[in-house]
């Protein structure tokens, strides 16, 4: 190959990159460089920014709130990994016992309700304390004094919110489409060894699950650690604080408080935070079988 | 092959930058010409027309502003869409551009898509004024931050010329008004939120006012209204006497309740008011109501839609609401509630309860709006006098005559009327066929004469006193009473805890001068009790300033 055709492919590669490069450059890594820029600054929507130098992050620190609701975010990340991350995956490994027709009609039940946003209101309906059907069903059956008030109970608020998840997040649908691509040949050898059923799901179906159980734990982290539509369709935050998470506190300082400089500085804080838990996933739980 | 390829993918890249690159600078150019009057341009050619409209109108679809349908369907073309289907309003829309147009021959107006009514409202209205591509105005939300923000224009000197300014509700002037400047305008329909009832409910349960009609006196008091919302509960029938948002149920504003008064230490401007005994009550009440007579029907995931939910279902005796649509429903809808329930027999509407020393919390308001602030002063001069015509001036006649032609081809009330209701201004002609009085059942011209007289007091921003940000605090006050009412929380210790995060997070700061402003605003708020609530001034306001609002 001549050093002209090289530098000629060189080019040609770099020229079709280049849109998608500035795609990311601009939608994906400039708003990441420019929020350390906001971070720093008295930041108006209109007026020129002034630098203000650490003020928003020592504001961050000091801010009450923002102990209160990251501790309701670890609290979400915790019930959502806890229900919605970890229950598929054995929902996922029994349903694969069964038929295969009754696999496709589960499978085409768990993804119709993924359209989410729709999801979550009506959720919020489900849950009214006086016209709900949570409320309504015990109701129907001469159980009025159940009552439960479901998002206007602070200590059952988070869980409320969590619980739709089960339906709405999809994980289960991954890993039956993992599940699938387990060779039989393994199954067939425990079977020959005289493997009992849970001695194959841990020693046969689990390990071969890793790859996707971690890159699946790495997105449960990031979006329960980012959850903000669901506290905000149903519960505004409350009752109190008592779903008020760190996105949603982002929010409400940047567009309701038009305090721009101190959400973003609020953004960062939760950017490390999250790339921390990510070294640590990353760090304990390896995808590779072999490590 | 491949070199062709790469030519044209480097042509393309080039081009898209050199678009990127334009400058739309029709905004910033300016005529040399001489100005011309409506005849002089209509004798120019068209090139000549065209060269000299300077001054651009960007008009929101959603307030003022029309927009053709995009696609014909079965028609020919859209012109033969917008007739065919006798569609007047687009029509109209498009006549009043015209005039606008002859009227101001260098302006050339645009009506553009921008919806103003949505949640995402305050960042597209960022992005696009930095892009200088926003409407000429728009709704001016969250004040005074925003004004803060720098979203608005100064409108001061437009103001102080116009012949109409002071027709605007007082409680307008004072929201847009920032150490003596205005940066904002009050929209056409004038209101207040005021209580919507049932008034088949009322009739049932015996209530009726002074004109011997089911529904409240125009004159009752909170302790009224905790009764009424009790006596209207009907757990049986599934009936809530009030619905509405976790909040004070509207015990605060009567009860003279400030919820920040001046800091006596002098290290910030504002402190949470957490020594006044009416906290306290306040929140009590609203537990009770909510929990021990079940008056009242809250929730954290019940918003302004939900609670209407509630009363139109037949499930909340009394909500919250906004002055001028029920009137609008009331000729809009008649049998909202079915043949047999006319609306007007059905839905009443009373203005706030008072205070036990006479005080109200009625505000007359507008929507209010504020204008693109990167605009020229032709631009924004033109845009102050598009408003004007179309909130009262010629655009506002023709639109009315059209709403009522079309509203007599359909067989059904005008909204003309419930326009004239709610309208601020005074329009330039007469448009009512028949008298506002024969129109609306008594109740609804009672809360509008109320609503009028009504009056407004002095904010802190109009003194250059900064105040907290809007949206949060109400936010952490929600928080503090939905913290009340779900909980079995002591309320000493909820309020300890409000008082902490509102101190520390919203009312950290303090103004260079404030020492002085806070003693003019101090004094305007006296003076305004002294002339509008005499009672309230002697029996509360006066041991008030001396327990909590002592200058530093």
């Amino acid at each position: 190959m001549t050093g002209r055709s090289i530098s000629y492919k060189h080019l040609s590669a770099w020229l079709f990159t280049l849109p998608g490069l500035f795609v990311q450059f601009f939608f994906g890594w400039f708003p990441i460089l420019f929020a350390f820029f906001v971070g720093f600054q008295q930041y108006y929507l209109v007026k020129p920014p002034e630098f203000v130098g650490t003020a928003n992050f020592r504001e961050v620190f000091s801010d009450p709130l923002v102990l209160t609701a990251l501790w309701n975010t670890f609290y979400y990340a915790f019930l959502a990994i806890g229900l919605t991350f970890i229950i598929p995956i054995f929902v996922s490994i029994l349903l694969m016992e069964m038929a295969a027709r009754t696999i496709r009609i589960m499978m085409l039940l768990w993804f119709i309700p993924v359209a989410s946003t729709a999801g979550i209101a009506i959720w919020k309906y489900m849950y009214n304390p006086t016209l709900g059907l949570m409320n309504g069903i015990p109701t129907l059956f001469g159980m009025e004094r159940w009552g439960i008030k479901w998002l206007d109970d602070p200590s059952l608020a988070m869980i409320s919110l969590v619980l739709p998840g089960l339906i709405l997040f999809g994980p289960g649908l991954i890993y039956i489409a993992a599940l699938q691509n387990v060779p039989e040949e393994l199954y067939e050898a425990a079977d020959l060894e005289g493997a009992s059923f849970f001695r194959k799901i841990r020693l046969v179906t689990l390990p071969r699950l890793r790859p996707i159980i971690a890159m699946m734990l790495l997105f449960s982290i990031i979006g329960s650690m980012q959850v903000f539509e669901l506290p905000f369709i149903m519960t505004g935050g409350g009752p109190g604080y008592a779903t008020t998470t760190v996105v949603m506190y982002v929010y409400n300082l940047a567009f309701g408080a038009y305090n721009l400089g101190k959400a973003t500085a609020l953004a960062i804080v939760l950017f490390f935070i999250i790339m921390t838990l990510i070294i640590i996933q990353r760090r304990f739980f390896k995808e590779n079988l072999d490590d | 092959m491949r070199r062709v390829v790469l030519l044209i993918c480097s042509l393309c890249i080039l081009l898209s930058c050199t678009q990127c690159a334009r400058r739309d600078d029709a905004f910033t150019r300016r005529s040399e010409e001489k100005t011309l009057t409506p005849l002089d341009y209509t004798q120019l050619r068209d090139r000549e027309q065209v060269k000299y409209k300077d001054v651009i109108l960007r008009i929101p679809a959603s307030w003022g502003g029309v927009l053709l349908p995009v696609d014909p369907g079965a028609y020919p073309t859209i012109l033969d869409k917008v007739v065919h289907s006798g569609d007047l309003g687009t029509i109209m829309g498009l006549y009043n551009q015209a005039l606008f147009e002859l009227q101001h021959p260098r302006v050339r107006v645009e009506y553009i898509h921008f919806d103003m009514w949505s949640d995402t409202f305050r960042s597209t209205l960022a992005v696009a004024l930095s892009a200088r591509r926003a409407p000429a105005y728009y709704i001016a939300r969250d004040l005074p931050q925003t004004i803060e923000q720098g979203l608005y224009a100064d409108l001061t000197d437009l103001m102080k010329k116009w012949d109409q300014f002071h027709l605007q509700p007082e409680g307008s002037i004072r929201e847009g008004t920032v150490n003596g400047r205005i940066y904002t305008l009050a929209g056409n329909e004038m209101g207040a939120t005021i209580i919507r009832y049932r008034k088949d409910w009322f009739r049932e349960a015996g209530i009726f006012n002074e004109f011997g009609e089911p529904g409240p006196r125009s004159v009752w008091t909170w302790d009224d209204f905790r009764r009424i919302a009790a006596k209207l509960t009907d757990p049986k029938r599934g009936r809530y006497g009030f619905a509405g948002e976790m909040g004070d149920f509207l015990y605060n504003a009567p009860h003279g309740l400030d919820l920040y008064v001046p800091d006596p230490t002098g290290q910030r401007t504002w402190k949470f008011n957490d020594a006044d005994p009416e906290l306290r009550r306040s929140l009590q009440a609203v537990r009770e109501m909510a929990n021990k007579e079940r008056s009242a029907n809250t929730s954290v995931s019940m918003g302004w839609f939900e609670w209407h939910n509630e009363f139109d279902a037949g499930r909340a005796g009394m909500i919250v609401s906004f002055a001028p649509h029920i009137p609008r429903e009331f000729l809009e809808n008649p049998h909202k509630f079915g043949k047999d329930k006319p609306y007007g027999e059905t839905v009443g509407m009373a203005t706030l309860p008072l205070g036990p020393a006479g005080l109200s919390g009625l505000r007359p308001i507008t929507n209010p709006i504020g204008f693109d602030p990167t605009m020229s002063p032709e631009q924004l001069e033109a845009a102050f006098e598009w408003c004007k015509s179309y909130f009262y001036g010629d655009m506002f006649v023709n639109r009315m005559r059209t709403e009522a032609q079309i509203a007599r081809v359909l067989n059904r009330r005008s909204t003309v009327y419930a326009e004239v209701l709610a309208l601020p201004y005074k329009p330039k002609e007469n448009l009512l066929e028949e008298p506002l009085e024969k129109v609306f059942p008594k109740d609804y011209l009672e809360t509008y004469r109320r609503i009028r007289e009504s009056h407004a007091p002095p904010l802190p921003r109009e003194f250059g006193l900064k105040e907290p940000p809007t949206n949060e605090y109400n936010r952490a006050i929600r928080a503090m009473y939905s913290e009340a009412i779900t909980s079995n929380a002591d309320l000493e210790a909820i309020i300890s805890k409000t008082a902490s995060i509102i101190n520390t997070t919203l009312l950290n700061f303090r103004g260079k001068d404030d020492r002085e402003q806070m003693r003019r605003y101090i004094a305007a708020r006296t003076a305004f009790y002294q002339k509008h609530y005499p009672r309230y001034y002697e029996q509360v306001w006066r041991d008030k300033v001396q327990k909590f609002y002592q200058v530093p």
